[in-house]
């Protein structure tokens, strides 16, 4: 849980029931997030509510890799899911041992730091001279994508659902980079807030009821409007956003789902495209078969989306947000990271080739009720 | 009021006016005259706007000092460190990368002042203004404006030449860049002025937009009743005078507003960010510049992208420009063909320059393509080496430029690449954000928040 804990909004700790909800839907082959009991403070309603408009959205307030790291009782990080240890071979440490500077040769920078750039940009699927590893163990968020339980699949972290899919947490779950406290994840935080960029609005038509209901449209959208944090720093439901129907139809996408028990589960995978912008470029990342278990609070969401990553997408999502400065400090070796994202990749082979070109993961999200205005609803528009 | 013209053409009336208009006499940027010591003038250039130029009408330019990943470069105010040394080892200051590896094409490399050659004072010249003579380390005397030296780039040859360096919008991860200076725009004290690809936009001094209607009359504003819930009439003090191409008119009783050339001016209210245009998209309201772009050759065309409005090749596909700037201490820019190649070889390729062709196409000029203007041109290029070729060489391709520097599209390769006019792939593609070294996709109107004080994407992490 401790991964769906960082995803939190500070406001809503404890924001929904989980412990009920997921005891409801232990049958549900898409569960995959443990629970823990939780001091209700946005609980679904008791009875069917019926939002206004049969419609209600939210804006994302954290979309992060749902990452797991064991703890013990304490709460502090054992890392059994690393058994050798976290990744070490960051860029400087390859750097260091590629291009020795200690037997007085004069080296060239083409030879050096730019074959070292065109490596993080044009890289292979060569054999890694520095040993990768991997996350192992047996548990993971995520979702039972395919309906299968393979050897290759987790198992969630309480131990209730099998054949969890996801090959990114394998790949990257002992990079420092991607683990709690990393500067990456600070990052993550930072900039789904300040960039309106990454502004992610999931709005749910035709809902006749909050707590149940077999047949609702899950759209997602891009929010043309900043997020609004109280006096204390939560994010505030209630806020107004614009959907972005301009600059941001890339990022318009459906899917069929339905509502058990407050928890919305898409029954119709299909291809999302996430906006994820942190410093200053604006890069994009492809899912595939995308799958949303989402909690639903009359204010507050919080949940798992899974799918297929497309890797090229998103590796270069990856190192155009990051540069080799950046991920220097979470010793993330890009070329590595690539290799062994190909190497796990288990979907959508190349139809040439054959290789696969996707490999499963899932992102921990939260967020905060918001009402989402379409264009011929602006002010601008209503004359 | 006296406005002087320039043959341009008008830029998107909104969003929706995604083709090129037809060209027509636009107005150039006025600025405010103050005393130049002899020798110097202003040149008003097309993408920049006013800057300072010698007696030969070369644009002068400063070097900032700048804080870069692993130290800093550029220089303090006072104090010219652009000397006569061939750098031949890298510093070290774009991390993660340790000092000392020696520079590219290191046989041919120039010293700082042979690109940017210092702008000497005779023995007798004296400060006027903000224009001081400082000496510098070979205690030559050079001139400088707000303290900072100034400099020449050896690639204007022309008046209106600003090839060595721009105020466009870059991103946070860039080197130290030298910037082109000139005199202040002649605005009120609440408006300033930014240098964006479409032209010198006017925003509040905070970074607000600003608008006209085209309803309004000239120093009447029609905008009254449920127009004012939507749009802010930017407000004049009551002893408000011309400035300029900007006048105040009594908009009613007691209230003042301020009107360019003629045109009262707005505020809208959904610009929520700094920076944000939104009001753009409302028929019949546009941007305020005081001075706009010359188009783009015919056959480009204007798109929606994911950041906002984009250029196009006549398919529709981002067209990217490639920006540099090398890791000596001198941060000498390796953007134009005349420098070395290898940086660009390495994202576009590998370090191969046959999958460079194919994944940053240049983007191929017509035989007979000429423009007018001085933003866009073109350039004969040696496909194999990326440097520029003298004319009648075998094998060469004419490309399209913007700036003196070739332009490109990203087909990419299998499995990654543009393949709608949308996408901007290739936007941030390279080192430091792709900044540093790297491809950035032209965009005429970002949709991202200001930071730092520039519109568009700014600012680093």
């Amino acid at each position: 849980m401790n991964a769906l804990k960082t995803a939190l909004p500070k406001a809503s700790l404890g924001c929904v029931a989980l412990t009920s909800l997921f005891v409801a839907l232990v049958g549900n082959s898409l569960v995959a997030i443990s629970a823990e009991p939780a001091a209700a403070t946005d609980s679904p309603p008791a009875v069917p509510v019926v939002p206004p408009g049969k419609t209600i959205s939210y804006a994302l307030t954290e979309r992060i890799e749902a990452i797991y790291q064991a703890k013990d009782k304490d709460g502090k990080d054992t890392k059994e899911e690393c058994p050798l240890g976290l990744y070490e071979n960051g860029p400087r440490e390859q750097f260091a041992a590629t291009f020795p500077q200690t037997d007085g040769k004069q080296l060239k920078f083409t030879e050096t730091a730019l074959q070292r750039e065109a490596d993080v940009w044009w890289p292979d699927t060569q054999p890694d001279k520095f040993p990768f590893r991997e996350a192992g163990g047996k548990f993971s968020y995520g979702l039972n994508l395919d309906g299968k339980v393979k050897p290759s699949d987790f198992t969630s972290p309480d131990g209730k659902v099998k054949g969890v899919d996801n090959q990114f947490y394998r790949a990257v779950g002992c990079i420092p980079s991607y683990r709690e406290g990393s500067s990456q994840r600070l990052f993550y935080e930072e900039y789904i807030e300040l960039k309106q960029f990454n502004r992610t609005i999931i709005e749910i038509t035709g809902v006749d009821s909050l707590v149940n209901d077999d047949d609702v449209t899950v759209t997602t959208y891009r929010g043309l409007d900043p997020l609004a944090k109280d006096a204390m720093g939560h994010f505030q439901p209630g806020t107004t956003q614009r959907a972005d129907m301009v600059w941001g139809k890339a990022f318009i996408s459906k899917s069929a789902g339905k509502i058990v028990n407050g928890v919305l589960i898409t029954t119709k995978a299909n291809d999302f495209v996430w906006p994820n912008e942190n410093h200053t470029d604006a890069a994009v990342e492809q899912m595939h078969d995308t799958q949303f278990q989402l909690h639903l609070g009359q204010d507050y969401v919080e949940g798992v989306i899974a799918g297929y990553l497309d890797i090229e997408s998103g590796y270069r999502a990856m190192i155009k947000r990051y540069g080799s400065h950046q991920i220097s400090y979470g010793r993330l070796a890009a070329p590595s990271l690539y290799k062994v994202l190909r190497r796990l990749a288990d979907a959508y082979p190349d139809p040439q080739t054959g290789h696969n070109t996707a490999i499963s993961s899932a992102l921990a999200v939260s967020g905060v009720r918001v009402y989402l205005v379409h264009p011929e609803n602006t002010a601008a528009n209503r004359k | 009021m006296r406005i002087k013209y320039l043959v341009t053409a008008s830029l998107f009336a909104g969003v929706a006016a995604f083709g090129l208009q037809a060209r027509s006499a636009e107005p150039i940027e006025d600025y405010q005259h103050d005393a130049l010591p002899a020798g110097f003038q202003v040149v008003v250039s097309e993408v920049e706007g006013p800057v300072f130029a010698d007696a030969h009408g070369h644009t002068l330019y400063v070097w900032p000092k700048r804080g870069l990943r692993a130290g800093s470069a550029g220089e303090d105010v006072g104090k010219p460190t652009c000397g006569d040394e061939v750098l031949r080892l890298s510093s070290g200051i774009q991390s993660p990368y340790p000092p000392g590896f020696e520079m590219p094409e290191i046989n041919t490399r120039p010293a700082c002042t042979k690109v940017w050659p210092p702008v000497f004072a005779s023995d007798d010249a004296k400060p006027v203004g903000k224009w001081s003579v400082i000496q510098r380390l070979d205690g030559r005397k050079q001139w400088a404006y707000e303290r900072r030296a100034l400099y020449t780039s050896v690639l204007d040859v022309e008046p209106g030449d600003v090839l060595g360096g721009t105020k466009l919008p870059g991103i946070g991860e860039g080197g130290a860049e030298r910037k082109p200076v000139g005199p202040d725009s002649n605005v009120p004290a609440q408006f300033t002025v930014y240098t964006t690809m479409a032209g010198r936009l006017v925003t509040l001094r905070q970074g607000q937009s600003v608008y006209t209607f085209d309803r309004d009359g000239r120093n009447k504003s029609t905008c009254t009743a449920d127009c004012l819930l939507e749009w802010t009439p930017v407000a004049a003090p009551i002893s408000a005078m011309q400035i300029g191409d900007w006048s105040p008119f009594e908009r009613s009783p007691g209230v003042m507003q301020w009107a360019f050339r003629g045109k009262p001016v707005y505020r809208h209210m959904t610009d929520l960010k700094l920076g944000s245009q939104d009001g753009a998209d409302v028929p019949g309201w546009k941007n305020v510049y005081v001075q706009k772009t010359p188009p783009p050759p015919v056959g480009f065309t204007f798109k929606p992208t994911i950041v906002g409005l984009g250029l196009g090749d006549a398919k529709g596909m981002t067209v990217y420009r490639y920006v540099c700037t090398d890791d000596s201490a001198d941060q000498l820019a390796c953007d134009h063909p005349d420098s070395p190649q290898a940086y660009r070889i390495a994202m576009c390729g590998g370090g191969n320059p046959d999958r460079c062709l194919k994944a940053f196409p240049y983007l191929i000029a017509p035989a007979n393509a000429k423009t007018r203007n001085k933003m866009w041109g073109t350039m004969l290029v040696d496909p194999r080496t990326g440097k520029a070729a003298p004319a009648g060489t075998a094998g060469t391709l004419k490309v399209w430029t913007l700036r003196n520097r070739p332009i490109y599209t990203f087909a990419g390769y299998e499995g990654y690449g543009d393949r709608r006019p949308d996408q901007i792939n290739a936007n941030g593609w390279g080192e430091g954000n792709g900044g540093h070294n790297g491809y950035l996709a032209i965009i005429y109107r970002d949709i991202s928040e200001m930071r730092d004080g520039s519109i568009g994407r700014g600012g680093g992490g």
